[in-house]
């Protein structure tokens, strides 16, 4: 009576998991939280399967001292950070990373359309300065012309004023003609170099120069003291917008390199998730198919198991909000056949039993007992692979050494417990035990 | 169904030196993130001579084109910048050809080297961790056999589908552009532990077996053994096999050679749990009998 209600007690502890799963897979009634936290709402696909870019940098730390390098390493990464921001890609990630001697900067942007602008933003380095009219006489005689009719157009000299001394940029609209421009405003040392400048040039021109092109050169009416200068370059609202959040983003403190990457556009991604979801349906349904075929009433119960594995999978996906990726879902789609690798050797083993004369209760617990060691060793043995995959592998192997172990584990629980439970309560009923059923010749004794 | 031990030694051998020999031959050729180099895949209606033409004359550079499913191309070349990036894409439209680009791998030199140790150093340990599994696992079976003669035996079998796995990887790289490439290594790590799995399931069963039985030679137990896992192994495998095929027919071309290294593992994965370790293990226990 006590191994009855075991039996009955794990099929409501099995239940009330599946219950569970089912409610964080297909949510319904009240959110699930705990805490802050939540299961993710949806599955987090990799950069593989929506579509997005892995992007690779090696920092050029040449002159910054070995003690400053790490410091400047994250500056880079701020700096990236801010850039993507304001690119308004959501969740980027940017880490850094030092391998051997070499120091890295990886950027994973997900879901972006536009990967082309999101890499050349990246990598650009928005120079600001601005430089001051010089006459034709003077520059004659700073660059050593002969002929001071020779040079055309004005000439405008570097001043000391540059991005470096930017407080803030900001879009404001002109008042007369509503017009978007870009107003920068300066820090303390910024303010004191502007106020010399606009003294010394009144009447004259000052250029602002973005990456050493001339974006507008207005001429300066009066003394500036309050540290506020306006871009005006014919902008369209978006180009103001995007300029003065790449001002605000700053610089980078060493030039970084573009070294590695991996783009796929999300055409090919959204191809990925439909091909492997209906790769995943057939296998699914070929091995349900051959399992009943070949093995029956323990082979339905199986499949059940399947079922309930499939959806504790999904469910341990969300809960744990792990990226999926394709080599991911390949791991899931492999794990299967390990699922059923463990109910297989039930089975086998249950058949021998019942062909050597057992009765079905005993022929069934002897099965389990005596797969069990093979279905442990075995399966230790791939998730000691999993775990070196997943230490040493890069972030595709990492899909699908996580998946595949996710998967190993999992399997051998619903080889175990569900399987077990499901087989025992059915073949307690007499009809169920016929050799029809359990895919034997005949069954020796009841 | 083993009995002829000299006869599947012979054979075992036979597939081991013929899989050196095609590896040789054949030269596998490495993916471009152990190299270094660049893919790019594009989508267009168009021969793949033309791309070629247009690819290089974008880049000045050699590039190799190769047509995958229907109006998809793989142009592999040395590893670009994004500016060389920007003008293949551009030289491609110039020539007339309007692709779209589904994808783009550059991999410079220092990350495929460094890839490349990250996957020697992965394998090693695999191997190690696997060997070491397998003493562990036979510790207590010295009345019947020493338990190196199985961790021996079973690692051979691994050595032997490896070699097979990276023959056919050789003849399909020369013939059909297969890479070894990260995903051609993670393959073979999860073959790895997949063949020591069958191999370790048909061990154990010898081993109880031969307490059940108590008597009868070893070569009566081993070929039980074997008889009896027979179904089981063939289950195992022909149900992974199922989800491989149906990843191989429905599942795409990203996956694709990841996927037929998987198949060919399974199969001779599966065959040498049954021809190549319990042979081997027959012949060393033959050489040095103990107990018995």
């Amino acid at each position: 009576m006590t191994e009855f209600r075991r039996t009955w007690w794990t099929v409501a502890g099995v239940a009330a998991l599946t219950a569970v799963a089912a409610w964080i897979s297909f949510p319904f009634g009240p959110d699930i939280r705990i805490g802050s936290w939540q299961p993710a709402a949806s599955l987090r696909l990799g950069l593989d399967l929506q579509g997005g870019a892995h992007l690779v940098y090696r920092a050029n730390l040449e002159g910054v001292s070995a003690s400053d390098a790490p410091e400047a390493l994250a500056g880079v990464r701020d700096v990236i950070e801010r850039r993507i921001n304001a690119f308004g890609i959501s969740e980027p990630v940017v880490q850094t990373n030092r391998v051997n001697d070499e120091f890295r900067v990886i950027v994973e942007l997900a879901g972006v359309h536009d990967l082309r602008r999101a890499i050349a933003l990246i990598g650009e380095t928005p120079q600001l300065d601005f430089r001051r009219e010089v006459g034709q006489d003077e520059a004659a005689a700073q660059y050593n012309i002969d002929n001071p009719d020779s040079i055309a157009g004005p000439i405008f000299e570097r001043t000391q004023l540059t991005g470096k001394h930017l407080q803030r940029a900001a879009v404001a609209f002109d008042p007369i003609t509503s017009e978007p421009h870009v107003q920068l405003s300066f820090n303390t040392e910024g303010s004191a170099l502007f106020a010399e400048l606009t003294k010394a040039n009144l009447g004259q021109r000052i250029a602002i120069y973005l990456d050493g092109v001339p974006i507008s050169a207005p001429i300066v009416q009066a003394e500036i003291t309050n540290g506020q200068a306006i871009i005006s370059g014919g902008f369209s609202l978006p180009e103001a917008k995007e300029l003065a959040q790449r001002l605000n983003a700053g610089a980078l403190p060493v030039p970084i390199e573009l070294i590695g990457q991996q783009t796929v556009g999300p055409a090919l991604g959204a191809q990925a998730i439909h091909e492997s979801l209906l790769a995943g349906t057939v296998g699914l349904l070929a091995v349900a198919v051959w399992m009943v075929v070949f093995y029956r009433l323990p082979g339905a119960a199986a499949v059940l198991a399947l079922l309930v594995y499939a959806l504790l999978f999904y469910a341990i996906l969300l809960i744990t909000h792990v990226t999926l990726t394709l080599a991911g879902i390949a791991g899931f789609i492999l794990s299967i056949g390990m699922a059923v690798d463990a109910n297989v050797l039930i089975f086998e083993r249950f058949r021998e039993n019942l062909r050597a004369g057992k009765r079905v209760r005993f022929a069934l617990e002897e099965g389990f007992q005596e797969a069990w060691r093979s279905i442990y060793s075995s399966n230790i043995s791939s998730l000691l692979t999993a775990l070196i995959l997943y230490t040493f592998g890069t972030s595709l192997i990492r899909g699908f050494a996580f998946t595949f172990a996710l998967g190993v584990t999992l399997s051998m629980f619903s080889a175990i417990t569900i399987t077990r439970t499901l087989l025992r309560l059915v073949l307690s009923l007499p009809a169920s035990q016929r050799p029809v059923l359990l895919a034997v010749e005949r069954i020796v004794s009841l | 169904m083993i009995r002829r031990i000299r006869l599947w030694n012979l054979i075992a051998a036979g597939t081991i030196t013929g899989g050196i020999t095609v590896t040789l031959i054949f030269r596998p050729v490495l993916g471009i993130d152990f190299t270094g180099g660049t893919l790019l895949e594009v989508g267009v209606q168009v021969s793949t001579a033309d791309l070629r033409a247009a690819a290089e004359k974008a880049l000045d550079a050699p590039v190799t084109v190769q047509a995958t499913d229907g109006g998809r191309f793989l142009i592999r070349t040395a590893p670009l910048t994004e500016a060389q990036h920007q003008a293949v894409l551009s030289g491609l439209e110039e020539a007339g050809i309007v692709a779209e680009e589904l994808r783009f791998e550059s991999i410079g030199p220092t990350i495929g080297q460094e890839l490349r140790r990250k996957a020697a150093v992965a394998s090693g340990l695999v191997v190690i961790a696997l060997v070491l599994y397998l003493a562990y696992t036979f510790r207590q079976s010295s009345r019947l056999l020493a338990p190196w003669k199985f961790g021996i035996a079973a690692v051979y079998a691994l050595l032997h589908d490896l070699i097979v796995v990276t023959a056919l990887f050789s003849f399909l790289g020369h013939f059909a552009g297969a890479p070894i490439d990260t995903l051609f290594v993670t393959a073979m790590l999860a073959l790895m532990g997949y063949s020591v799995n069958d191999t370790i399931v048909i061990f154990n069963r010898l081993r109880s077996e031969w307490r059940q039985a108590g008597s009868g030679g070893l070569l009566d137990t081993l070929d039980r053994a074997v008889r009896l896992s027979l179904v089981r192994s063939l289950n195992t495998s022909l149900t992974t096999l199922l989800v491989l095929l149906a990843l191989l027919l429905f599942g795409g071309s990203t996956l694709r050679w990841f996927i037929v290294a998987l198949t060919a593992g399974t199969i001779v994965g599966t065959y040498s749990s049954f021809f190549v370790a319990p042979p081997l293990l027959y012949a060393l226990a033959k050489r040095s009998p103990r107990g018995k």
